[in-house]
């Protein structure tokens, strides 16, 4: 029974490491883009092409919206989770790489019943741990898309790694 | 004589319908893979 709850515990982290690391690609993509339009509307240069003569009007709204992200920005939340993000992805992947090498001795019978549960618990408290340091003061909203990609990656990591 | 069970609460549900987990803001697993044949654990001496 401990031995199943650790393999639970393992597997549940190698879906969250997945998750963060979706999580991040996201943000520094967001947060890209916005650095991509920002940086086209307040080049002088483009702003000049005489394309937007007959366009005006178009050149008018993408101004107006690139002011718009501008004013909102240091609201908008995905410049500010990528540190963090970062930050959590690299702490839970070596908590991962930890877990998969005591895997070893879960498996191979080097532990008691009550090892493998302290070893299981410490894990959690480790993922717990670099979850209020990275994210103190709130929690990252749900995404039921990265969620089912997270888990789809994962199965094909175990499948590669633990086959049956 | 008198009955002194009490009936049991039910556990307690969020309001969102969704399962709590204390690990906020990352999803709970929905299946987990079968584990691979593992040698028993050691004996507690």
């Amino acid at each position: 029974m401990y031995q199943e709850r650790y393999w639970k515990e393992m597997y549940q982290l190698k879906v969250h490491v997945n998750y963060v690391e979706l999580y991040l690609e996201r943000s520094e993509l967001i947060d890209r883009c916005i650095n991509i339009i920002l940086a086209v509307t307040s080049n002088s240069s483009i702003c000049g092409w005489a394309i937007w003569q007959q366009y005006s009007f178009i050149w008018a709204i993408v101004i107006a919206a690139s002011q718009l992200i501008n004013a909102v920005r240091g609201f908008l939340p995905y410049k500010s989770r990528i540190k963090p993000l970062a930050g959590l992805l690299h702490e839970l992947e070596e908590l991962m790489i930890f877990a998969e090498t005591r895997w070893f001795d879960v498996s191979e019978g080097n532990l008691t019943d009550e090892e493998i549960h302290k070893l299981q618990f410490k894990i959690r408290s480790t993922k717990i741990k670099s979850l209020n340091k990275f994210f103190p003061s709130g929690t990252l909203p749900g995404d039921n898309k990265k969620s089912s990609k997270a888990e789809d990656i994962a199965k094909t990591y175990f499948n590669n790694f633990y086959p049956i | 004589m008198s009955d002194n069970t009490k009936p049991q609460k039910p556990p307690q549900k969020p309001e969102s319908g969704k399962p709590l987990t204390e690990e906020r803001g990352l999803p709970p697993v929905r299946e987990t893979p079968p584990m691979p044949p593992v040698k028993p654990p050691k004996q507690k001496k």
